[in-house]
């Protein structure tokens, strides 16, 4: 529905592209193992809708009556851009109580789908505790990053401006982009969009090591940043 | 000369059995006989050499590894082989041992000289840290911890400087080997244990002085396990080595040596026996091969694959069937019992269980059982596991040739109990722990196949055992053990927790077929592969579709008229909850008993000839499955339940908030006499309702207590029919 792309995605993504031309080498052994797998973890206050989320992605279904998730892993195959990758989503608990739990699973993820209510401020406002919690964890400000406003719905029940997330995205670094579990809208697109940046992030930083790409990586990164 | 050292050891056993110091070389030296037997032993070990060396390559590596260990003692490597001879008692085993150690070194001594001097380095690493640890102990706590962590890093800093994977390899094997690397490391380790158990033979007390420092310092560990994670990671930070590569799971958090609680929590039986694994192992594997051996409580085991085993369980390594036999897994049990720091029975109650045995019969036995009701759960289960397992070696007495005396010979020392009670414990068995089964452990699936069976009863069995398995790697983590392996177990166990929630959920659904019907379809079109669950279910499980309905029909549709009568209503479910659980609570010792022993199938194989009891055993068993069952889904419904009530309270509270003002004066504005009438007769009729509801809830309980019954014959006719 809406949504302000991530200015360092895309040249991003053209990089993953040019080092898959320049390293076919790598290329060919990819398909011989078992598919990429990304690791994603769903985050945000209780009864935002992260289970609804992962639950339509998952299998097309949504689920009317809520049940707290404690937490629950799913994997799945999908095509990513002609490349067939597997995905597994960790769908933590919004509530407080399992916050020991989910650290351990904080540490692992390889991508965050930050989940806010537009109808809920709270929630939102959460939003930015667990950004500071994952960059805690993580300690790494260019984790890939979605700041996901659902219940995209319920439009007129909006109770957290369109220009607020969108404030606080960009000061983030970070797409924005809005959803609903109920109409699948966009649901698709969270998660692929999110697999995309952990795709183009872990090039960078296959490249990182492989000393001949290096240099060329540090100037492209400093573009982006710029 | 030659031949008269070994007759020099054979005369006089004594002497060398005695200097069981580590320093006890100087000792050695006043006695001129001895102070000449190095020397002569090494040209024995060279004649052997001669003669023995294709034989013994294999173990060249390893006797590399074990003679550095001992130098340590003198800290001068080239007295190594001289040390040796006189540390050992003089068994014609470690006779032989010996010598050939002296073989190998001298035969590969260029390859040996580098792996020795690695050894030897970090021996005395291990030397200093034991060392260091034996003062630590005086100090305070904190300086203990500080000084640790310098020892860590020096260790680490050593074992790699000096290039050594070979400690590496051998965690990383524990802990992700396969059963090809198994095999080899089982070569690798053999000569580790090897030269361990000699110095244990040779440093019987100081080590054990040594181990209970150690098993103090595990304690504390375990109290600044937080410190520690904090200290611990960035160590291995600096060094750029994964941290559990030096400093393995099984090194931080053993599982012998540590009070029986502990162990349980680390090593645990995910089937909620309060069981550490090894002695679950160990009981499972005897009772499978070893009742009616001749071995059992008799043979002494291979010391090497003992030690392999113990390492194994230390490190949560899997065990294969070639690593045990009868002996092995008798002197694991025994190994595990008497390292415990505490006795089985608790240093409190020990003296009291002593007495009991003196007491007159009638009497004894309520006493007995009366303590034993005191014992926290883990010695309860263990001692129960015991005795239980020990009444059936005796019970077989006729083949195995094993009376209550052979095992209290073997056992008495480890459990550290007299033979009267011992015998009591034994032959009262089956009275004293009515509800401990020895069941053979089934762990926790690593993926659930495609042929998963759909009754919601394995479902759950299954997903319990899971979330147990999911709690111990959450802990694990909790205390620093951070690994990408376990990042990944983790991973897995959650998704399989997962998979086991949707299909034990897809199972309840499909048993109510009308207040979910319309999710269950938009949920079978896209998981065909769940449909033939649902058709099984709903023909095996029979009492659940006429309770749910009913039950969710009669809480539901007095909710839906009147909002306000939800509040009247909601006070009435716990209540109603209440009862259910109040029913439930009768069966439980039953339920325990269940849980301990799931499948009756394998008690039919174990048994093939079933008698009266074993019968009425079989049949309280599949009761109880059924109870568990219908348990697990009220408790369920009970939850669902709970949750709609605090959700319609805060809805009931949100309007009342909202409207609360007007909505009382309006009220009573109102009070027209059609209004007072209509309020009557809804409340009679709400009485009515209740009244109804409260009877059906009755026939429900009592048609399914009916269902359970009839179900319970069917298994059996088709188990009498199958057996």
């Amino acid at each position: 529905m809406l949504e302000t792309p991530n200015p360092s995605t895309n040249p991003r993504n053209l990089y993953t592209w040019c080092a898959c031309l320049v390293s076919p080498a790598k290329m060919s052994k990819k398909p011989a193992a078992q598919p990429t797998l990304h690791k994603v973890i769903m985050v945000g206050s209780g009864g935002v809708g992260k289970s609804a989320l992962t639950l339509q992605f998952m299998y097309d279904e949504f689920v009317e009556d809520y049940e707290p998730t404690k937490a629950d892993s799913y994997r799945k195959k999908v095509v990513l851009d002609g490349e067939e990758v597997q995905i597994d989503i960790l769908d933590t608990a919004g509530q407080e109580d399992y916050a020991a739990i989910r650290d351990n699973y904080f540490r692992s993820g390889e991508g965050f789908l930050c989940v806010f209510s537009i109808t809920e401020p709270e929630s939102f406002d959460a939003t930015q505790e667990f950004r500071e919690q994952i960059l805690r964890v993580k300690n790494d400000e260019n984790i890939p990053f979605l700041l996901v406003g659902n219940k995209s719905d319920l439009a007129d029940k909006r109770r957290v401006p369109l220009d607020t997330c969108r404030e606080r995205a960009q000061h983030w670094q970070v797409p924005y982009v809005e959803t609903s579990a109920k109409t699948r809208d966009n649901v698709d697109k969270v998660f692929f969009d999110l697999m995309r940046e952990i795709r183009s992030r872990k090039s960078d930083d296959s490249r990182a090591t492989n000393g001949d790409v290096k240099k060329k990586k540090g100037k492209k990164m400093k573009c982006s940043i710029l | 000369m030659d031949f008269e050292s070994p007759d020099v050891e054979k005369d006089f056993p004594g002497l060398y059995a005695s200097e069981s110091g580590r320093k006890s070389n100087e000792s050695d030296f006043s006695d001129g006989a001895e102070h000449e037997k190095p020397s002569k032993k090494d040209l024995l070990g060279r004649r052997k050499d001669k003669k023995e060396s294709k034989k013994d390559r294999g173990y060249a590596a390893l006797e590399g590894e074990s003679s550095p260990e001992e130098d340590t003692d003198t800290k001068s490597p080239s007295k190594s082989k001289k040390t040796k001879s006189f540390k050992f008692p003089t068994k014609s085993k470690e006779k032989r041992e010996k010598s050939r150690d002296k073989e190998k070194v001298l035969e590969d001594a260029i390859k040996q000289k580098e792996l020795s001097e690695k050894e030897k380095k970090k021996e005395r690493e291990r030397e200093k840290e034991r060392e260091k640890e034996r003062e630590k102990e005086k100090k305070e706590k904190e300086k203990r911890e500080k000084l640790r962590e310098k020892d860590k890093i020096k260790r680490t800093a050593m074992v790699y400087s000096v290039g050594s994977r070979v400690r590496v390899m051998h965690h990383l094997r524990s802990v992700f080997a396969k059963e090809k690397e198994e095999k080899a490391k089982f070569k690798l380790e053999s000569k580790e244990k090897l030269k361990d158990e000699k110095k244990e033979k040779g440093k019987d007390k100081e080590k054990e002085k040594v181990k209970e420092k150690e098993k103090e310092k595990v304690k504390e560990k375990d109290k600044d396990k937080k410190d520690k994670k904090l200290t611990k990671v960035p160590s291995t930070v600096t060094s750029g080595i994964p941290f559990e590569e030096i400093f393995t799971l099984g090194v931080a958090l053993p599982i012998f040596g540590v009070p029986l609680q502990q162990s349980v929590e680390r090593s645990r039986c995910h089937d909620d026996t309060s069981l550490p694994l090894v002695v679950r192992d160990s009981i499972d594997y005897l009772q499978a091969n070893g009742i009616k051996s001749t071995q059992i409580y008799r043979s002494e085991p291979d010391k090497i694959k003992l030690q392999q085993l113990k390492k194994l369980f230390t490190d949560r390594g899997p065990t294969f069937p070639y690593h045990w036999d009868v002996p092995v897994a008798c002197a694991m049990l025994k190994n595990f019992i008497s390292e415990l720091p505490d006795s089985i029975l608790t240093q409190e109650l020990h003296g009291q269980f002593e007495q009991v045995t003196a007491i007159a019969e009638p009497q004894r036995e309520t006493t007995m059982l009366a303590l034993i009701g005191k014992l926290p759960a883990p010695n309860y289960s263990l001692l129960g596991w015991l005795m239980r397992h020990f009444e059936c070696v005796v019970a077989n007495e006729q083949i195995n040739h094993v009376n209550i005396q052979t095992i209290a010979t073997n056992m008495g020392p480890a459990l550290n109990m007299s033979l009267n009670l011992l015998t009591y414990f034994i032959s009262k068995a089956e009275k004293l722990f009515p509800d401990v089964h020895l069941s053979k452990y089934v762990p926790p699936l690593a993926s659930i196949p495609a042929d998963f069976p759909d009754s919601a009863q394995a479902i759950s069995l299954e997903l319990h055992k899971q979330e147990s398995l999911l709690n111990q790697i959450h802990a694990e983590m909790h205390a620093g053990f951070i690994t990408p392996a376990r990042d990944q177990q983790l991973w897995e166990a959650q998704r399989i927790v997962t998979q086991l929630k949707r299909k034990l959920r897809s199972v309840q659904k499909s048993v109510e077929p009308h207040s979910l019907q319309q999710h269950q379809i938009s949920v079978d079109e896209k998981q065909p592969d769940e449909e033939p669950i649902r058709r099984l279910s709903q023909s095996q499980p029979q009492p659940q579709p006429k309770s749910t309905t009913p039950q969710d029909t009669d809480t539901k549709t007095p909710n839906e008229p009147l909002p306000n009568q939800e509040v009247k209503e909601s006070p009435n479910d716990p209540t109603f909850e209440a009862e259910f659980e109040d029913n439930f609570d009768n069966f439980k010792p039953e339920k325990e008993v269940s849980e301990q022993e799931p499948p009756p199938a394998e008690s039919i194989k174990e048994k093939p000839k079933l008698t009266e009891k074993e019968l009425k055993v079989l049949r309280l068993e599949l009761e109880n499955a059924e109870y568990l069952q219908l348990k697990s889904l009220l408790q369920a419904k009970i939850n669902s339940e709970q949750f709609e009530i605090v959700k319609l309270r805060s809805a009931v509270a949100l309007k009342n908030k909202q409207e609360g003002s007007q909505c009382t004066k309006d009220s009573k504005e109102c009070n027209s006499q059609d209004e007072q009438e209509l309020r009557q007769k809804l409340i009679k009729e709400n009485a009515l309702l209740e009244q109804k509801r409260l009877n059906l809830i009755n026939q429900i309980f009592q048609e399914r207590v009916a269902c359970i019954q009839l179900k319970i014959e069917l298994a059996m006719k088709e188990i009498l029919s199958k057996s």
